[in-house]
């Protein structure tokens, strides 16, 4: 065995120790205790974790075509020559020596069989793993080895042989590692430590196991596919309530209301949140449930609706799209409960300005809450890729992605007019604006196509603004940031879109939506990001990011385009984000999800 | 002083050489500072071929490459319309020139004419008034005011758009005699009417200018004595041509180059102007008279000007070939008093003592110390490789390189080894030479150019 | 070495020996002050109320049925309003002016106007600012103000050995406002006071320790010496002050404008040096949903003010600040179709201070004698620049205004 290098840092030890520690735990035959590790582990512990398989993840990620790429990239060779990547290298190494073995396949052999790790309410955590008798005793003797030594490096806390109730075990400052009956357990704290041996021994019949959230949890955690699931736990929310430690924000701020404020609510009312995170052949997901409320509380039916749980609308075909936000919200619920849901007395305040300065805008003919009254509670916002080049013949030096917000109107001939009407108004204050020579007037053309109408606001080039910029011999050509757009909205009987250019809105107005697949409950709320879609469009705009990098890191254009290649080439890597609020029997999951791109 | 003093100050230095303090000096003022290598490269040469090369370099181009990323970034800025940018976009630039003499006089030119973006708020406008200063800052004065005169950007910022044949606009007129050209006391309240008769009708037409002959008053003016004027250009010529203005620009290059104190008097001043008036107002020719006089490396001239917010964080970087976030550089520099693009008001930045408060003062300090922290990129690459870099192997040498370097009086004996001291005692940094700096840089003789 | 070399190193000396041992602010800002003649420590903070402040809602005439009938939508019932007198009172939000008006310490001066109101935010703003009706507004009457004060200080024979004072400090993320704009003066505007903190790096810490002088042509150094030592000690001050924590700690709330001047205040306390800190209040311009959105806004002044000014009681500088609200107009006395008010003209300036101050100064606006439904200014506002010029800030109001104007009696 190696002796431990004189200039390895003390945290780079100690991790070491951990890792090597965690590794220990590889399938056990024997001497394998036939009980749950769940029963070593302490009744006071509030979150558990089961951990499998993780090496296979490595593994899979290495063999990726766009990972192999990235390697190959001169940037990145050139980071792997770097002094800190050498002193990880180094790290590594001492690790490996230290376990006796590669690092990829000892992480491999660690996970076969779960190891468990679990927190108490001290915070204080603890893992039990189950390793294969080989390494078991491997690890038994290195480390004994290593404690004759003593202190590992000059500024290092002595590493120590001890034992408890005639457990062999180790400290290294507050970790403590013990081994026993085939298991190895690393905790951070003495305390948690003799819990844990406590239970080990049988002298403690009370465990994580015995506890009644530990008992509620295994039964609603959807044990779904073993194989892909490599981390699986449980968090009792109960306890961490009562003791004052889950404090959630409230009552704060709209923004965040709107986004989650039903998700508060279900964790609030729940005792258990169940975790999941799955590695499947290039996909991602990481999935959290809690319980749902038996009743929507009447501050929350605009998030969850009134008599039974809506879902969002369905994604619309489009092509090219970077992202689509879906979501069911009744606004005008929404607002009606302010004064019940935002309790902050600032946040109130500045709701309040907010909602006369709106008002401003609209010149008092339209109050928010008469707007959101109109609005449907199934709304998608979506973005795609700018196409100037089959629309129009000037293309802008930035060009920013097509967007807009789909949806359906309640009392469809009201809310026509007062649409158009806020339309009109926010235009005209545009326009008053543009009178200071800042950018160009704009002009709202009203269209009806059978039943359809658009009202599409389009700026009006005055030949004052722009030079051709061939006589000049200062080369400054004048701002086109508006060739981007012609706000448009257009209305067909309960549906409406607002979109930031005409082509656009009549895209979203004619769009198929999507056919659902892959379904597994409602969706209440759904944000999709296409990745590679976004790497396009930083490629269109590549000049415009690289200025903007240039200012902000002052480096030269070869150092900017060097470091966002690598950027962008590791964002490629994604082909999909998906983070999802669904509930699912009786459940509220939420749930990410990033597949990688496998060309 | 005396007649044989002054032609003594004025005496060309051109065949001799400088010495490294002197070359550092030069930098320093017309060049945002220099590399040890820049400095040792000066010193071996005469004088008038190191001035001449700073401003043919001046003149040349900028290397393709860079000027290609200058120009991007600007189409960038101005695409986006963003002009609060302006600052960063600058700063950039001056960071990275190959032109630093030149940037160093557009800047001059910059807060001499000055023109804010808080009130023109067009990128657009802004920039081309920028090349406009590059573009004349070392040629002919007369031709760099008939641009400005016409500068879009400026017919906006003083309001001369609007000056119409029957009710004369006299803001840019006054502005033109009193801050540009003349200065207080050297024309008369009808001096200022007459003149801004013969501007009438100089207009904005979208983002450019344009001559509308039905609202220019036709009738003759008489202005600062002459008769028989009846064009703005005419004007113009009449103002250049008075021996005040040769006087006046004189005065603020030398405030500006060489003592921002008022112990410089104007029969010191009247030997550049007098070339001014002989030369046809060619500006590089005054500054190399200048720049190779005795005056500028005389006691009048060495540490006599407080450094400007820019002068100083541009200069720190360029010497140690560095580049920083300048972003939040541009936001450093406004909360020292500095805004490019923003000037405080017409009169530009004042300046010298202006510079400096409370607030300002613990401010560069704590500039020095963030443009030596992680947001800054060295050439060198790490901060540990900065030392070997610099040919410094120990605090001694790191303090004295960077005292040749950034300061303009030596520090006394007990000074440097105090500093010395101080490097070598606390907790070590990465680099002895950035130490050296942090510590220079709380010092008073910091903020002396 | 010259005298004043000398004399500086020994004011030098003195103000180390104050700051290291003792807080006792008066002392250690006389000792930065070469001269203690009179008021030479007033202190003037300006509370700029961006958008129109209605006037007619902040102090309202409740006893005037005109006021009622006008406002059917905005209007404040008489029993709610914080009474001032039998005719006017405060906005319920207002409480914390009530409790000072109670004190003597606050004082209102209604109908604040000028001739031939500009009704347009920017152009009203800048003759506010600038205190001239034409364009250009160069620059600002506090600015001109600075710039006498630049001058004066050169004048006198010990400029050489005098840090260049920091006059005035702008606080807030709003460019530099025009009023603090002159041909000379040079105003910091910071984001927040974190900025006058020397960054916590050891090397520069221990740097600021060095104390050998060295040899530069006299005169710069000499003031280059002084303004370091100046600032440093202030610097120092500083150091310990965690202005969220006296946030927390104080009667101050979360809201910006106590923020802000809860920065102030720390300021203020260790003699930082400004004689005047401006800071904004922005969102008055309230044409429709008024109610709300106007209470949270005068609640966060109220607050605010109330809060700086107990902070301050008690303490030495307590008798030397005085603080000014005002807004670049009011809004119409009739409101509009959307429970809002529209531009308008005159409107109250509250006066803050130590001492007895009226309740009101000068004559409410005639409800009913209008000019084309705006109020007809009682007060002129640059008689209450001239007023605060020459009463509080001690200087001849005519150099800055241009002009001879009324004083009014809310000073003594």
């Amino acid at each position: 065995m190696h002796r431990p290098h004189k200039f390895v840092p003390r945290t780079v030890l100690r991790f070491c120790l951990i890792l090597a520690g965690i590794g220990i735990g590889l399938p056990a035959s024997v001497g394998q205790q036939s009980n749950s590790p769940a029963e070593w582990l302490p009744s006071n512990s509030v979150l558990c974790l089961q951990v499998q398989n993780v090496g296979t993840v490595w593994r899979e990620l290495e063999s990726l075509p766009m990972v192999k790429e990235l390697l190959t990239l001169p940037d990145v060779q050139k980071a792997m020559q770097s002094p800190q990547y050498r002193q990880a290298m180094l790290g590594k190494t001492f690790i490996e020596g230290v376990v006796g073995q590669e690092l990829r396949a000892f992480s491999e052999e660690l996970t076969q069989t779960p190891a468990w790790l679990a927190v108490d309410v001290n915070n204080d955590v603890g893992v039990v793993f189950s390793p294969p008798a080989e390494a078991f005793e491997r690890l038994q003797k290195s480390f004994a080895d290593y404690a004759a030594i003593g202190n590992l490096s000059k500024d290092s806390p002595p590493f120590r042989a001890v034992t408890y109730k005639g457990i062999s075990a180790f400290t290294l400052d507050k970790v403590r590692i013990a081994f026993h009956a085939g298991r190895i357990v690393v905790c951070s704290s003495n305390s948690i430590g003799k819990a844990i041996l406590d239970r080990a021994l049988g002298e403690e019949k009370s465990s994580l196991a015995t506890t009644r959230w530990f008992q509620n949890a295994q039964q609603q955690s959807p044990r779904s596919n073993a194989n892909s699931t490599k981390i699986s736990g449980a968090i009792d929310l109960k306890t961490l309530r009562e003791s004052g430690k889950l404090k959630l924000p409230t009552g704060r701020e709209i923004g965040p209301e709107l986004l989650v404020g039903g998700v508060v609510d279900a964790i609030q009312a729940a005792d258990v949140l169940n975790m999941a995170v799955d590695w499947n052949g290039g996909n991602l997901e990481t999935r959290l449930s809690v319980a749902l409320p038996k009743e929507i509380p009447e501050t929350r039916q605009y998030f969850f609706g009134k008599d039974q749980i809506k879902a969002s609308p369905n994604a619309l075909s489009l092509e090219d799209r970077i992202l689509s936000v879906r979501w069911h919200r009744d606004l005008g619920n929404f607002w009606n409960m302010i004064p019940q849901i935002i309790t902050d007395e600032n946040a109130l305040a500045e709701v309040a300005k907010s909602e006369s300065e709106i008002a401003t805008l609209f010149g008092g003919m339209i109050s928010v809450g008469e707007l959101f009254d109109y609005l449907g509670p199934g709304v998608e916002l979506v973005a795609c890729q700018p196409k100037f080049q089959s629309e129009s013949k000037e293309i802008p030096e930035i060009q920013l992605p097509k967007f807009g917000i789909v949806g359906t109107l309640r009392d469809a001939e009201k809310a026509d007019r007062a649409l158009r009407l806020a339309f009109q108004q926010v235009v005209s204050l545009s326009n008053l604006n543009a009178g200071a020579g800042k950018y160009p007037p704009v002009e709202v053309t009203s269209e009806k196509v059978g039943s359809v109408r658009y009202l599409t606001a389009s700026y009006l080039q005055l030949d004052s603004m722009k030079m051709s910029s061939t006589n000049r011999s200062d080369n400054v050509p004048s701002s086109d940031l508006y060739l981007n757009f012609s706000p448009t909205l257009v209305i067909d009987g309960e549906r409406f879109a607002l979109s930031s250019d005409r082509n656009f809105a009549e895209r979203l107005l004619n769009g198929k939506t999507e056919e659902q697949k892959d379904v597994r409950g409602l969706d209440n709320s759904v944000i999709e990001l296409w990745p590679q879609a976004l790497v396009d469009l930083a490629r269109t705009n590549f000049e415009a990011l690289v200025a903007q990098r240039m200012l902000e890191t002052g480096k030269n254009r070869e150092a900017v385009v060097s470091e966002l290649e690598i950027g962008l080439t590791i964002v490629r890597c994604i082909e999909k984000v998906r983070l999802s609020l669904t509930t699912e029997n009786g459940n509220l999951v939420f749930s990410g999800r990033a597949s990688l791109a496998t060309k | 002083m005396s007649r044989r003093d002054i032609e003594k100050l004025w005496e060309s230095r051109e065949s001799e050489s400088l010495t490294n303090a002197e070359a550092a000096h030069l930098y320093r003022r017309a060049a945002f500072g220099a590399t040890s290598g820049e400095i040792k490269a000066a010193t071996n040469e005469a004088l008038g071929a190191v001035v001449d090369r700073m401003l043919d370099d001046a003149v040349s181009s900028e290397g393709a490459q860079l000027e290609k990323n200058f120009q991007q970034m600007k189409s960038v800025v101005i695409a986006g319309n963003i002009y609060t940018q302006l600052p960063a976009w600058w700063l950039y630039r001056l960071i990275h020139t190959s032109r630093p003499a030149l940037e160093q006089m557009v800047l001059f030119w910059h807060g001499h004419f000055a023109t804010s973006a808080a009130k023109v708020q067009s990128p657009t406008l802004l920039l081309r008034q920028n090349e406009a200063f590059r573009r004349h800052a070392l040629g002919s004065f007369t031709d760099l005011v008939m641009d400005v005169s016409r500068d879009p950007a400026m017919l906006l910022y003083l309001d001369s758009a609007t000056n119409r044949r029957n009710r004369p606009n006299e803001n840019y007129a006054r502005e033109l005699l009193e801050l540009f050209c003349l200065g207080v006391g050297h024309y008369t309240e009808k001096d200022i009417k007459e003149l801004a008769r013969a501007f009438t009708g100089w207009e904005l037409r979208g983002e450019t200018f344009q001559f509308n002959r039905f609202q220019h008053d036709p009738g003759e003016k008489k202005l600062l004595g002459k008769t028989g004027i009846e064009s703005g250009e005419q004007a113009i010529e009449v103002i250049i041509q008075s021996p005040q203005t040769a006087r006046f620009i004189a005065r603020k290059l030398v405030r500006y180059f060489v003592s921002d104190g008022d112990d410089i008097g104007d029969d010191l001043i009247e030997p550049l102007a007098q070339s001014f008036r002989e030369n046809g107002f060619q500006l590089r020719a005054g500054l190399r008279k200048l720049f190779t006089s005795r005056l500028f490396y005389s006691e009048l001239s060495i540490g006599r000007k407080i450094r400007s917010p820019v002068d100083m964080a541009v200069g720190l970087l360029r010497t140690l070939q560095a580049t920083t976030n300048t972003i939040s550089l541009a936001e450093s520099t406004r909360e020292l008093g500095q805004s490019l693009f923003f000037p405080p008001n017409v009169k530009g930045w004042d300046g010298g003592r202006q510079w400096i408060n409370s607030a300002t003062l613990i401010g560069r300090i704590n500039l020095v110390t963030k443009l030596l922290g992680p947001e800054t990129t060295f050439k060198a690459g790490s901060s540990e490789k900065i030392d070997s870099a610099f040919g410094v192997q120990n605090a001694t040498e790191a303090v004295g390189l960077a005292e040749s370097l950034l300061l303009a009086r030596v520090l006394n004996g007990k000074q440097k080894s105090e500093v010395v001291q101080k490097i070598s005692s606390e907790k070590p940094e990465r680099s002895n030479l950035l130490a050296a700096i942090k510590v220079l840089a709380t010092m008073a003789e910091f903020q002396l150019a | 070495m010259s005298i004043s070399r000398r004399k500086f190193l020994a004011g030098t000396a003195a103000a180390a020996v104050v700051a290291s041992t003792t807080s006792v602010p008066r002392l250690w800002a006389a000792a930065n002050h070469r001269s203690a003649h009179f008021n030479d420590q007033r202190i003037l903070v300006v509370i700029q109320l961006s958008g129109g402040n209605d006037g007619l809602n902040t102090v309202m005439p409740y006893a005037d049925d005109v006021y009622h009938r006008n406002r059917f939508a905005t209007r404040i019932a008489a029993d709610r309003v914080i009474k001032i007198d039998d005719y006017v009172g405060f906005h319920p939000a207002l409480g914390g002016f009530g409790e000072m008006v109670r004190e003597n310490r606050l004082a209102v001066i209604p109908g604040v106007g000028y001739p031939n109101p500009n009704r347009s935010h920017f152009e009203s703003m800048d003759i506010w600012h600038s205190a001239h009706f034409t364009p250009p507004h160069r620059t600002g009457w506090l600015g001109r103000w600075i710039d006498e004060q630049a001058a004066k200080d050169r004048q006198t024979n010990e400029v050489n050995a005098t840090a260049q004072a920091l006059r005035a400090l702008h606080i807030g993320d709003e460019p530099l406002p025009l009023a603090l704009t002159g041909l000379n003066a040079l105003v910091p505007s910071l984001k927040t006071i974190d900025s006058l903190r020397v960054a916590s790096d050891e090397l520069v810490q221990a740097a600021l320790k060095m104390e050998s002088v060295g040899a530069a042509p006299a005169d710069l150094l000499d003031f280059l010496q002084g303004a370091r030592s100046t600032a440093l000690t202030a610097a120092d001050r500083l150091k310990s002050i965690d202005v969220r924590q006296l946030q927390r700690t104080g009667d101050y709330d979360q809201s910006g404008l106590s923020r802000k001047l809860a920065a102030v205040a720390q300021l203020i306390k260790i003699g930082f040096g400004p004689r005047v800190y401006y800071v904004e209040l922005a969102g008055f311009d309230t044409h429709s949903q008024q109610p709300d959105a106007h209470a949270a806004l005068l609640g966060e002044l109220g607050r605010a003010v109330r809060a700086f000014h107990r902070d301050l009681d008690g303490t030495a500088q307590a008798e030397n600040v005085l603080t000014f609200c005002f807004s670049e107009f009011g809004r119409r006395v009739k409101e509009n179709g959307s429970r809002g008010t529209d531009h308008g003209t005159a409107a109250p300036v509250m006066i803050v201070g130590p001492k007895e101050l009226p309740k009101m100064s000068g004559k409410y606006p005639s409800l009913t004698d209008l000019d084309d439904g705006d109020l007809k200014f009682t007060v002129d506002f640059r008689s209450v620049y001239s007023t605060i010029l020459q009463k509080w800030l001690g200087v001849d109001s005519a150099s800055i205004l241009g002009d001879k104007h009324p004083m009014l009696d809310f000073l003594g």
